[in-house]
């Protein structure tokens, strides 16, 4: 099975549904009187063009479900939206229907039942997985059998007043990774991205005889952690789920922005030996750097996802640098004046970046 | 070979799942290292806002009056420098130095054990100073009256604590009266006055405390649902080796069980 679930293409799916555009989109310009003009096909040539066209569409929908036109596109999507807020209303509904009746239920049995939810649940997504091409059923059972494993640990605890230990992050983050690897979803996959990065951090603060839910309070080791998750697609190629490494890049890239980003807020947590007023500064200027390095690292690699967040990331870090400088001595009008212009000048270089990118792209 | 990863989504699910059964069955097959009997003074109910969780459990209670708050004003607070060196924590900078309160504050809680006292010596202290001191209050401001705390607070005070749970066991051995239970500790630097020179201090910030109460003994909490105030019971409760609790068995006042 090539593709998968929940609105999330596989890199087949997603490689035949841009070869399905593209087809599309010629179909488009070629019934345009201007293109007529130029290329001109005889009527044999165009009835050539058309059954090809035609029999690749037809190909590609029958093989690989694609949509092959634009209403059927923006269904897709209406149908991809639904079916990820099916599964979160379906994990809530599975886990509030076991509270409501646990206490009442003998521990052999509450034990056997949260132990068998996301077996059953997970067979459940490979039954569906081998009798859908589009697995959206796939992907909602997926995200409820990863639910049913989440509650099924944290009920096991409760029962046996187990103290709480960072390996529960481990085995999560696992199973997502797994189950998002099965069927190529990348919300499973960002989730199991972020509870592997937080037992890394968690199991760090455990070694050194500290709680390890205050894994959060070192903010560097979670950056280092979110550095080496954006750098882990250089290392692993993606040939099956070619759209996974930029679900990496965003985790990797958000991650460590909020980490940098909460050390220039408050410095006290670092490991730095400096005043917490130093550090802070010194992360301000780290976030700005960084954001600024990345924002030219994705455009030069294309990368769309990561030049939005460094560039939101961006933003917020010279807000708070100019927050910081001027918010007590400057009146109001004048501070948010100076926002305003310096968006408008943010807009003019961006503006000029565009152009300079759309001339190499014209002369190549 | 198609069905190897949801094979080994299923087997993480096994595993995990086996690992937590096996943790509990050491924690309860092994020595039991407490064995007491507390009430709903130190075990209240914990509290269900809504009929959504039908779960029961009790929440343990205890107070530390030489705590961080209070040991403020405490001439010799028992988590003292030592206590606190002995926990791990780095105490190189004097507490009256002026980067002290930056110094620790950057330090983060740690965990270690503490020995928690049912109804002994310090709590025996504790309520007769508290008694003491509402009655100077009552002369102050007749019109405050304080809570009958010698019959409904906890009877449960921390009294020591340690980085090694067997060693603070050895220094209070009796299982009946004493519990080791893992804890938070936290350090701070307070500066001096006219009464206490700068010093540091320790607090004790988290216990475990959710404690589940399995079936048969919820039958009866789950039918008093809503009428929880004023019921008094007994609980037998167990630690094993990973000082993890267990109940062992619930005694209610006839009346309600019947």
């Amino acid at each position: 099975m090539e593709s998968s679930s929940a609105g999330e293409p596989t890199a087949s799916q997603h490689q035949a549904q841009q070869s399905a555009d593209r087809i599309r989109l010629l179909r488009q310009e070629l019934a345009t009187p201007e293109l007529q003009q130029i290329l001109a096909l005889t009527p044999d040539q165009q009835q050539r063009f058309d059954d090809w066209s035609r029999e690749q569409l037809a190909r590609l929908a029958q093989q690989f479900d694609v949509d092959t036109s634009v209403s059927q596109k923006r269904v897709s999507w209406g149908m991809r939206v639904a079916s990820t807020l099916g599964g979160i209303a379906i994990c809530a509904a599975v886990v509030l229907f076991f509270m409501r009746y646990w206490g009442y239920l003998d521990t052999p049995l509450q034990v056997a039942i949260v132990m068998l939810v996301p077996l059953l649940t997970l067979a459940g997504a490979e039954f569906m997985s081998s009798r859908e091409r589009t697995l959206y059923f796939t992907g909602l059972l997926a995200l409820v059998a990863f639910a049913s494993f989440v509650m099924n640990l944290a009920v096991l605890g409760s029962i046996f007043n187990i103290n709480s230990t960072e390996r529960a992050l481990l085995a999560w983050g696992t199973f997502a990774l797994v189950v998002a690897y099965r069927y190529g979803l990348r919300l499973l996959l960002a989730m199991g991205l972020l509870l592997v990065i937080g037992y890394g951090a968690a199991m760090v603060t455990a070694q050194f005889g500290y709680r390890w839910l205050d894994f959060y309070e070192r903010p560097e080791l979670i950056a280092l952690l979110a550095v080496s998750t954006f750098c882990i697609p250089f290392a692993i190629e993606h040939r099956r789920h070619g759209d996974f490494p930029a679900a990496y890049r965003l985790v990797g890239t958000i991650v460590f922005f909020v980490s940098v980003l909460s050390l220039a807020e408050w410095g006290v947590p670092s490991y730095l030996p400096f005043h917490h007023q130093n550090v802070e500064r010194l992360y301000e200027f780290v976030g700005l750097l960084t954001s600024a390095g990345v924002i030219w690292l994705g455009i030069a690699r294309h990368w769309n996802g990561v030049v939005n967040t460094a560039a939101t990331a961006f933003v917020i870090f010279l807000l708070t640098r100019l927050y910081h400088w001027w918010w007590d001595w400057m009146p109001k009008y004048l501070f948010f004046a100076v926002i305003g212009a310096l968006g408008i000048a943010l807009v003019m270089t961006f503006k000029r970046l565009r152009g300079r990118i759309a001339q190499t792209g014209a002369l190549a | 070979m198609k069905r190897t990863s949801v094979l080994a989504a299923a087997v993480i699910v096994l595993i995990a799942n086996t690992f937590a059964l096996a943790h509990a069955w050491r924690n309860r097959s092994g020595a039991v290292t407490t064995d007491i009997t507390l009430t709903e003074r130190e075990l209240p109910l914990s509290y269900n806002s809504d009929d959504d969780d039908s779960g029961v459990a009790f929440n343990l209670r205890w107070t530390d009056p030489r705590g961080f708050v209070y040991g403020a004003y405490d001439p010799s607070p028992w988590l003292d420098q030592n206590h606190l060196q002995q926990l791990g924590f780095d105490t190189s900078v004097a507490a009256s130095d002026s980067e002290a309160f930056d110094y620790y504050q950057r330090q983060r809680p740690r965990l270690g054990f503490v020995a928690l006292e049912f109804d002994g010596p310090s709590w025996q202290k504790w309520i007769d100073d508290a008694e003491a001191q509402a009655r100077k209050q009552s002369v102050v401001a007749p019109y405050m009256t304080q809570a009958n705390q010698r019959e409904s607070s906890t009877r449960l005070i921390p009294i020591d604590a340690d980085r090694d749970p067997v060693l603070l066991r050895s220094r209070h051995p009796d299982r009946g009266s004493a519990i080791i239970v893992p804890a938070v500790i936290h350090i701070a630097a307070q500066p001096g006055n006219a009464k206490v020179p700068a010093r540091l201090l320790g607090y004790i910030q988290e216990i475990p405390s959710s404690i589940h109460v399995p079936r048969p003994f919820s039958d009866v909490f789950q039918h008093l649902r809503g009428v929880r105030n004023g019921v008094t019971y007994r609980v037998h409760l167990r630690y094993g080796t990973s000082l993890e609790p267990w109940v062992i068995g619930v005694e209610l006042p006839r009346s309600i069980v019947n």
